[in-house]
This record gives structure tokens, C-alpha cells and sequence, in this order.
């Protein structure tokens, strides 16, 4: 997986910190990593990260994605001087693209979830942006239609919403 | 499978916050009652890019496009919205918005609402001017001056003179009337900061952004303007389009 054991001695001396997804998968990173989540950040100046931090709303396959997310933006969060790993902002810019463009719409609100959940507010509104960016230039019907939505107002409501912003509605 | 009402309900004015041209902005809050109901939290109004409002159409101009037509150049579509027609009578605030003066009241152009006047701050800039010097007056109370020449053709090499003032966190949008400087990050990233937006003349005009980091010497075209669009006295506004919550609970 993304990080494995064997680097834990290498990775810049730091505290290693284990992460268990709902599934069962471990990802040990350094605390330099992990604290990006402000949640686990608050767990570790708890110190009640002995044992491993168990992440029970978190399936393994998005946790790997988190996990390489964090390791991608830890230079931003932390410059340790070792330059050769601190990616240039050109390198981040085109992971980030790459990560959420290629996503279906399940995984890419499941990554919303976690990002949430561990409090990670980059990778929060990356997605966010990424989602805003999937409704730009859609009609409300074509918004359903992408997220699967219900139109549940009466005709009379929407008819009213329509009338109160006839130029955004000449379909 | 994980759907987007999946979300916690705090999340929705998350995404929201990030749509911030003003049709999507509507479009989006008539979706459903709970994309609706995301108004209510969101931390604050949305930030709108501006529209530009075409020129007064000259007779040897294709009336018919430019007639009564607002543009949003960053998602190049142009809108018609109610009451556009009284161009002789239109104000433009100091902080972006726009009115029509109508019968002793401001009218909001896009919904129609009238307001009694309160004496706006005048605007300080007429920018179509042989000296190209200016000041523009902020939302926010900064004032910011700068020098804007032609260099001569082509217009690429228009160049920026001097900036006082907190520019870099600004977008400046410079037009006629009257320009406004928004703070970039109001944009979230969708607008650079130490840029400004300004109609350049040609038949049909073109928009171009200037940025002022990169020493003002290249301008990037941001929209070629519909044709009809053939006088670059536009002017650019904040829309504030009314998006009102539901009336009426769920049956």
C-alpha cells in the first residue's frame, strides 16, 4: 500500500503513526502526514494515538487516496529542509487535478465524506470545487439528472422559482 | 453507493460556496427543497461575478444582439434580463451594484425591486480618457489609484503604470461608467488577484485581463463580445439576482 512499514525508519525521524480504515487496511505515516487531519492532529496532542487510530467511516480504497493526498501536501504543511521530497506547487497542482478529475461521482462524495470526517479542509474544498465545478452550466434538470436528485417541489413552487429569475432559465 | 444527499446538510452550502457565476448560483437552489434550503446556511451572501452590460446600441449596430443584453464573460453567455431598456438612466454604485433610476427610485435591474435613494458615495473614475489615469474606489473602502496607457497597437501591450493600494489581493473590473475592485479571494480562485478586466475596442469588442504582476506588459484575452457589442463603453456590475426560500412547508 501507499506507505509501507519498511519506511518508517527512513521518513524524516518523525513519531509513525498508524491509520485502520473501516475495512481492516493499516497505512502508517508520519505524524507530519496525519496531522494535516485536524482530527487526528487533536488526537495526537491527546496522545491517544498508541495503539493505532482506528477510522471506522473510512473504507480502505479511500483511506489509500487520503493517505497519498497527505503525503503529496505535506511539505505545505511542514518544511522539514529535505528538499527532495517537497513537491513543487506544478507537481500538486496536477496530482490534485488527477486525483479528482477521474473520480465517479460514489468515490468522489465517499473522499467528501472522509475529508470531512477527518477534518482535512484542502482536501475538502478540493472536492467541494470539484463537485461546484460538475454543476456549472447545468440546467436544474441536468443537475438531477448528474446526482441522481428528485425534483420535489409543487408545479406552483417552481413555477415561482422560475418566474423570480426568468433570465436564468431560458432553456 | 454513496449519492450527493448523502452528504451531511452542512456540506451542501460547502459545494454551493463555490459556484460563483450568478445563473448557477439560481440554477442551483431550484433544484430541489433541500438545495433551497442550503441558502439559509450559508455564511454569507454569495459572491457574484459581475456582468457587463452592453452599450447603448449605435444604429449601424446589430441592435437586435446587443439590445438590452448582459454578459458574463467568464462563462461567455449572454443573458436578457427585465427592465435593461432604460440605459440613460442607469447608476453604478461605488461597491459594484447597479441600479436604474426610475420615476424618483433605484431599480434593481434583474428582479425589478425598487428602492428609495440613498445618496451613493459618488464613483470616482471615467476611465475612457486621452490621459488613461484614474482612481478607483473599492467596495471595501480602500482607494486605489492607477495609470492605464495605450502603448499603441496591438493591444496586447497595453501597460499598468502605477497601483497604489492593496491591489494584489483585488480584481480590478474597469469599465464606463464607473470600475470596482472585489477582493479576489470573494472568488475562491476562480478570478486571479492583481488582475484587471477591461473591454478592449474592436467590432466586436474583446475582454481582456491585464495582471499586474507580471509587470502589466501582456493581456489575455478573456471573451470575444457578441457581435452588436461594437462600443467598449460597457459597464460591469455585481448582479444580486432575489433567491427567496420556499413559502410553504413540505406536504
Amino acid at each position: 500500500m501507499a506507505a509501507a512499514a519498511a519506511e518508517a525508519t527512513i521518513d524524516g525521524g518523525g513519531k509513525m503513526i498508524i491509520l485502520i480504515s473501516a475495512d481492516g487496511k493499516r497505512f502508517e505515516v508520519t505524524e507530519a502526514v496525519a496531522s494535516q487531519s485536524q482530527l487526528i492532529s487533536n488526537m495526537i496532542e491527546d496522545d491517544c494515538t498508541e495503539n493505532g487510530v482506528r477510522l471506522p467511516n473510512v473504507d480502505g480504497d479511500i483511506l489509500t487516496m487520503v493517505v497519498d493526498y497527505c503525503n503529496m501536501h505535506a511539505g505545505d504543511a511542514a518544511a522539514d529542509g529535505d528538499t527532495t521530497k517537497a513537491s513543487s506547487t506544478e507537481e500538486l497542482k496536477k496530482f490534485d487535478a488527477e486525483l479528482v478529475q477521474a473520480l465517479e461521482n460514489p468515490v468522489l462524495f465517499k473522499l467528501i465524506l472522509a475529508a470531512n470526517f477527518l477534518n482535512i479542509k484542502s482536501l475538502l474544498d478540493m472536492t467541494c470545487q470539484r463537485v461546484a465545478d460538475m454543476m456549472s452550466g447545468k440546467t436544474p434538470e441536468q443537475m438531477r439528472e448528474t446526482f441522481s436528485i428528485e425534483n420535489d417541489f409543487t408545479p406552483e413552487e417552481e413555477a415561482a422559482i422560475r418566474q423570480e429569475n426568468a433570465w436564468a432559465f431560458d432553456d | 453507493m454513496t449519492l450527493i444527499s448523502d452528504l451531511p446538510p452542512e456540506l451542501l452550502p460547502c459545494i454551493a460556496g463555490h459556484l460563483h457565476a450568478a445563473v448557477d448560483v439560481v440554477r442551483f437552489h431550484a433544484v430541489c427543497r433541500e438545495w433551497r434550503d442550503a441558502l439559509r446556511y450559508l455564511p454569507r451572501r454569495p459572491s457574484f461575478l459581475p456582468w457587463l452590460l452592453a452599450p447603448w446600441p449605435t444604429p449601424d449596430d446589430d441592435t437586435a444582439a446587443a439590445g438590452g443584453a448582459c454578459r458574463c464573460v467568464f462563462s461567455r453567455t449572454t443573458y436578457h434580463a427585465p427592465g435593461l431598456g432604460i440605459r440613460d438612466k442607469r447608476v453604478a454604485h461605488y461597491d459594484g451594484g447597479a441600479s436604474w433610476f426610475v420615476g424618483g427610485l433605484f431599480v434593481n435591474p434583474l428582479t425589478g425591486r425598487a428602492a428609495a435613494c440613498a445618496v451613493d458615495d459618488p464613483y470616482l473614475s471615467d476611465w475612457i480618457d486621452n490621459e488613461g489615469s484614474r482612481c478607483i474606489f473599492s467596495g471595501d473602502g480602500t482607494l486605489l489609484t492607477c495609470c492605464f496607457y495605450d502603448a499603441g497597437p496591438p493591444l496586447s501591450i497595453y501597460v499598468w503604470e502605477k497601483m497604489d493600494g492593496a491591489t494584489g489581493d483585488h480584481v480590478l473590473f474597469l469599465g464606463y461608467p464607473s470600475s470596482f475592485a472585489v477582493e479576489a479571494a470573494r472568488y475562491g480562485g476562480e478570478v486571479p488577484g492583481g488582475s484587471a478586466y477591461f473591454v478592449g475596442r474592436s467590432k466586436p469588442c474583446r475582454v481582456y485581463r491585464c495582471s499586474f504582476e507580471d509587470d502589466g506588459t501582456a493581456a489575455t484575452l478573456v471573451d470575444t463580445l457578441p457581435a452588436g457589442w461594437n462600443d467598449e463603453r460597457c459597464m460591469w456590475f455585481l448582479p444580486e439576482p432575489d433567491i427567496a426560500p420556499v413559502i410553504g412547508a413540505r406536504t
